[in-house]
């Protein structure tokens, strides 16, 4: 864990409060409507199905496939650039949302559309756990 | 509503490192269009700018009211837009329905970037802030990247290997520079072939260098009036038939849609409705080519190609004059630059002056050219469409 994170870091808000919460005890919440059961994720204000306010948190599986994927070579912002090549995906979560996130741990020629991936938490400030995935081998 | 017009456009040439500041390339597009519209800048009632970054670029905000100062628009109303790289095309929309409603008669809309002043660092930040900047951007994300992200879904969704689609994106960047080359307000004057895109360098895969439109400095700007006033001042006003404009939250909120992009769906669905028109009346396009593979989304999205379609229809040559619906015969974003604030206008600028067939001496008219749509992409959701038509 180190305090000169100089990335930019993820901003809760009110309903995604619980979320950051969660992966600070590396738990993977997702928010679920109490009145329709659909899971929205990164969590909104109300359900982006039915409108409702009614929700509960559910702990995620943190299993996933990527739904598409691309590697950064250049042209990432001056915070990222010491990490390239870095892989940025689009995960569908055994749940059902399909989220944005990175894949970490694996060469670019190893991902594929499809493949399946977990989740991996990367604590990168005191305050803060970011959630990633990796490649299930 | 009452009609309205395009009575005058002015366009710099768009350039890296411009010597001129903001203020100085709007004031000088700005004095082009007022001529040629037969007006002085006291007739102008008010002034809509497009600037995204004019801030960071010069650290001056407020172009707007500085350069209608500057050109002898005194203490007209003066609004900057901001919709990333749709911004031009928001000011000229809202302009558009100011005269439509009668409010204002004759009104003068601009926009401009310097956003080669930042150095690339600044700039890929800066750009990055219209991304969703809560969850997408802590992992890394920017707009080549998302852009990279379609383009694999893309290649997956519709079937074409990824080889064969990296053809034809790279024939979408071939026609553009091919273009851009009679296009004196070009960024880059030079052409080149599908093996210059493919041996490029690797942005975000599969994206690369030369699949990507540049960052730019420039402007363009335009006059619009009243049909009635219109009338009496040129000879060939250019008529905004319809407009459009719908927005979508971050790329994670598009999941289910996407490698389409809905906004633009229903943008031009507001056009064609408005104008009364089908894809099928257009006789050439302006489209939102930030990436090669984001000019084919868009050229299925306005109507003109079925979905995982368009990049045959580009290696055919349905896209250039003569083709089913030319497009963006400008040389696009691509090769004629993309200073973000003033692209819009720059659409604008360009399909006024190929339906009044000015295109000629060029080498790059698009004969009889009766309709043409503009589309414009700010980051990944802020959609607009307009409709020009010469009667």
């Amino acid at each position: 864990m180190s305090t000169e994170y100089n990335k930019p870091l993820p901003v809760p808000q009110k309903w995604s409060q619980e979320f950051w919460k969660g992966t600070k005890d590396h738990k993977f919440l997702l928010k679920k409507c109490k009145d329709c059961g659909n899971i929205d994720h990164p969590p909104y204000y109300y359900c982006t199905e039915c409108m409702s306010l009614e929700h509960e948190w559910v702990e995620a599986s943190g299993k996933g496939t990527i739904y598409t994927y691309s590697t950064t070579y250049m042209g990432a912002p001056p915070v990222f650039t010491k990490e390239q090549p870095f892989t940025l995906a689009m995960i569908d979560l055994a749940e059902g949302p399909r989220m944005l996130s990175r894949i970490v741990d694996a060469g670019p020629e190893e991902i594929k559309i499809g493949a399946d991936v977990e989740v991996v938490f990367e604590d990168v400030t005191e305050d803060t756990t970011l959630v990633m995935f990796r490649l299930v081998k | 509503m009452r009609r309205v017009a395009v009575i005058g456009t002015g366009h710099s040439k768009f350039c890296f490192n411009s010597e001129k500041t903001q203020v100085e390339m709007l004031a000088e597009v700005a004095l082009d269009a007022i001529n040629e519209a037969n007006i002085t800048p006291k007739d102008v009632q008010a002034v809509n700018v497009g600037n995204v970054l004019g801030d960071f670029e010069e650290g001056q905000g407020m172009v707007q009211s500085f350069f209608a100062n500057d050109i002898g628009c005194f203490n007209v109303a003066a609004s900057r837009f901001e919709g990333a790289c749709a911004s031009g095309s928001m000011a000229v929309r809202d302009a558009v329905m100011w005269v439509a409603s009668g409010y204002y008669d004759i009104m003068l809309v601009g926009g401009v970037e310097k956003a080669t002043a930042m150095g690339t660092p600044l700039a890929t930040r800066t750009f990055a802030m219209f991304g969703d900047s809560r969850y997408e951007f802590p992992a890394g994300f920017t707009f080549p990247a998302v852009f990279a992200l379609l383009a694999h879904l893309y290649s997956n969704k519709y079937g074409i290997p990824l080889p064969a689609l990296k053809e034809q994106m790279a024939a979408v960047s071939v026609q553009s520079h091919e273009y851009a080359v009679k296009n004196p307000n070009a960024q880059i004057h030079k052409a080149i072939s599908k093996e210059d895109v493919l041996k490029s360098f690797m942005v975000s895969t599969p994206i690369q260098l030369q699949d990507a439109c540049p960052f730019s400095d420039g402007a363009a700007a335009v006059v619009i009036a009243s049909e009635e006033t219109a009338k009496k001042l040129v000879k060939k006003p250019v008529y905004f038939a319809g407009i459009g404009q719908a927005s979508s939250g971050k790329l994670s909120s598009q999941q289910k849609y996407l490698p389409r992009i809905r906004a633009r769906e229903l943008a031009s669905q507001q056009s064609y409705s408005m104008a009364g028109l089908t894809p099928k009346d257009m006789d050439l396009c302006e489209l939102h080519d930030c990436f090669s593979i984001a000019a084919m989304i868009a050229a299925e999205g306005l109507g003109f190609f079925d979905y995982g379609t368009s990049g045959l229809a580009w290696e055919k040559g349905q896209t250039r004059i003569g083709g089913k619906i030319p497009i963006n015969i400008s040389g696009g974003l691509k090769a004629k630059g993309h200073p973000i604030g003033a692209t819009g206008v720059s659409q604008v600028y360009e399909v006024t002056r190929q339906l009044r067939g000015d295109m000629a001496e060029q080498g790059r008219q698009v004969d009889g050219a009766k309709y043409g749509i503009i589309d414009t992409l700010g980051g990944d959701g802020v959609l607009v469409s307009m409709i020009l038509s010469t009667m």
